[in-house]
């Protein structure tokens, strides 16, 4: 994590902001740390971890990747379509049954509740299989980065955010034309992040799931926390509807 | 993308199990994203394409063009893709080409019945005509998939509805599935003059084609043919019913699979080589 402060003190995840900022503040005038900001909230950074992940050099952007530009926040359709046409197709079960809902989360949740905790995207699916019909659910993040923007931060901004989910994705804009900084996929394989790039943010057929995410152990409580803080209340009611159910349909008549 | 209604005013015409064979055979040997939306309140391409137990999931599931219309009401701006049920086709040979060729599917929903007459009599109360409200309202969900799909199918309800109209607003060819009879030619003519010219006022641009999807053979046959070639531009093999075509409009199961020559059996050759001239109709 970015936010470790060097070998002594260091702020607990749970700690409140007013201990976190006695905590912090000697290092930020003995000049060990600034504060930097995002769209997830402020994080305090290693100054000299700083300069590897923020200051470092950018591929150019071509003219051809250019015309594809898109602001982070106009991204998280397309990116949603995405992950509605492709990403959520590709992990149901053969035979059994899944629903799965992806919402805008970048400004969903409550404000203060810790750092790097609002991953832009988030799909729940709730799945089962045929024949051993036990009722699963799980949690994905997608933390969403515009052309040119990609960064070592994000992938530890992905990977903090993992921390409330099982499977934390990182979805880079990146330039056709320019290949991606080997260090983003290299911190994304050893960190368990998954990382998805996409020249064509429009064509969900231009998306390529470079690395797959690992299975993270959140918290009982922290998933409850997250659905219940993130997702809508038509969803929440969908979910605990099948859960009631057990997600199963009767064959003839409309179960609806 | 380009955007197809298969529509007629009549019923009974061969729309749906159309929008069937033409979808799976545009994808299939085409190498085309097709996404078929049904706009039909009775569910039948959805039935054909899903199975019952597929479409009562989706219901459940809440992934059916009623959910999709409701979220335009409560002014949720749901993105279409949410609603879409993917890889619906059960042809084994669509599978695997991957990403090069999909069919996807927005079911529909019997309950489109009650929400259309609501939608309606919310439009004329307000003054405004409910076909281009809800067409405009489309147009834009559809732009946000414009990259994602090559062809975009309306199997649109019999009559001249609300839904019809609109999916006949938005197509750019539209394809009128007939029986060579007496009865279903004069009901085209009325589509044709009526519906198309004088109520929605369609410009030349809008591409027109007849094809004969369920032909019975009798005396009179030859004689309709000839009137249709004579008046539309008809896209022809015709296919002739016969139980191959009643057991390929059947998925008994929603997982179960089956290969292209299994399906159409001894009309596959045909239904193939129709579809192949409706695509070059379309792409023209």
């Amino acid at each position: 994590m970015p936010a470790q402060i060097g070998r002594g003190r260091r702020p607990r995840r749970s700690a409140s902001m007013r201990c976190h900022g006695r905590t912090s503040r000697p290092w930020t005038r003995w000049g060990r740390i600034r504060r930097g900001w995002c769209l997830g909230g402020s994080v305090n950074v290693r100054e000299d971890l700083k300069s590897v992940s923020i200051r470092y050099n950018p591929a150019p952007i071509s003219w051809v990747g250019l015309l594809y530009a898109m602001a982070e926040h106009e991204l998280y359709e397309p990116v949603q379509n995405f992950v509605n046409l492709r990403f959520a197709p590709s992990v149901h079960p053969k035979y059994g049954f899944q629903y799965s809902i992806v919402e805008v989360t970048a400004k969903a949740g409550i404000y203060g509740e810790g750092q790097w905790t609002r991953p832009d995207l988030s799909l729940v699916t709730l799945w089962r299989n045929k024949y051993a019909p036990t009722l699963h659910l799980d949690l994905y993040g997608f933390e969403v980065k515009a052309l040119g923007s990609a960064s070592l931060l994000a992938v530890h901004e992905a990977l903090a955010q993992g921390r409330l989910l099982h499977y934390s994705y990182l979805a880079l804009h990146v330039d056709k034309e320019n290949p991606l900084n080997s260090k983003i996929r290299e911190s994304c394989r050893s960190h368990g992040v998954g990382l998805i790039t996409f020249s064509n943010p429009r064509n969900p057929d231009c998306y390529n799931i470079l690395e797959s995410a690992q299975r993270g152990r959140p918290s009982l409580n922290a998933i409850d926390e997250f659905i219940e803080s993130r997702f809508a209340e038509s969803t929440r009611r969908k979910i605990e509807q099948l859960i009631r159910t057990g997600a199963y349909f009767d064959e003839e008549s409309s179960s609806s | 993308m380009k955007k197809v209604a298969v529509a007629n005013l009549k019923g009974g015409v061969g729309k749906s199990t159309s929008t069937l064979f033409l979808s799976e055979c545009i994808s299939l040997y085409h190498k085309k994203r097709v996404l078929v939306i049904d706009l039909d309140p009775q569910s039948n391409s959805s039935l054909m394409f899903l199975s019952r137990s597929g479409v009562n999931e989706a219901e459940a599931c809440e992934k059916t063009f009623f959910h999709f219309l409701s979220s335009y009401d409560s002014g949720a701006g749901q993105t279409l893709s949410k609603f879409i049920k993917v890889n619906a086709s059960d042809l084994f040979e669509i599978r695997r080409l991957g990403e090069n060729a999909r069919l996807d599917l927005l079911p529909s929903a019997p309950k489109m019945w009650i929400y259309e007459t609501e939608f309606d009599r919310s439009c004329y109360k307000a003054d405004l005509e409910p076909a281009d409200r809800l067409s405009a309202f489309l147009e834009n969900k559809l732009i946000q998939l414009k990259e994602a799909y090559d062809v975009v199918i309306f199997d649109c309800p019999p009559g001249f509805s609300t839904l019809t109209r609109t999916g006949i607003r938005l197509a750019d060819v539209i394809v009128s599935p007939t029986i060579p009879d007496e009865v279903s030619v004069r009901s085209l003519a009325d589509f044709t003059e009526i519906g198309m010219r004088q109520i929605l006022r369609l410009e030349a641009k809008t591409k027109h084609c007849v094809i004969v999807s369920l032909m019975q053979k009798n005396s009179t046959t030859r004689i309709m043919l000839n009137r249709l070639r004579e008046k539309y531009t008809l896209i022809e093999p015709p296919i002739g019913y016969s139980i191959d075509i009643i057991r390929a409009l059947e998925r008994i199961r929603q997982n179960s699979m089956r290969k292209f020559n299994e399906k159409y059996r001894a009309k596959g050759a045909t239904v193939r080589r129709l579809a192949a001239h409706v695509h070059d109709f379309v792409f023209a």
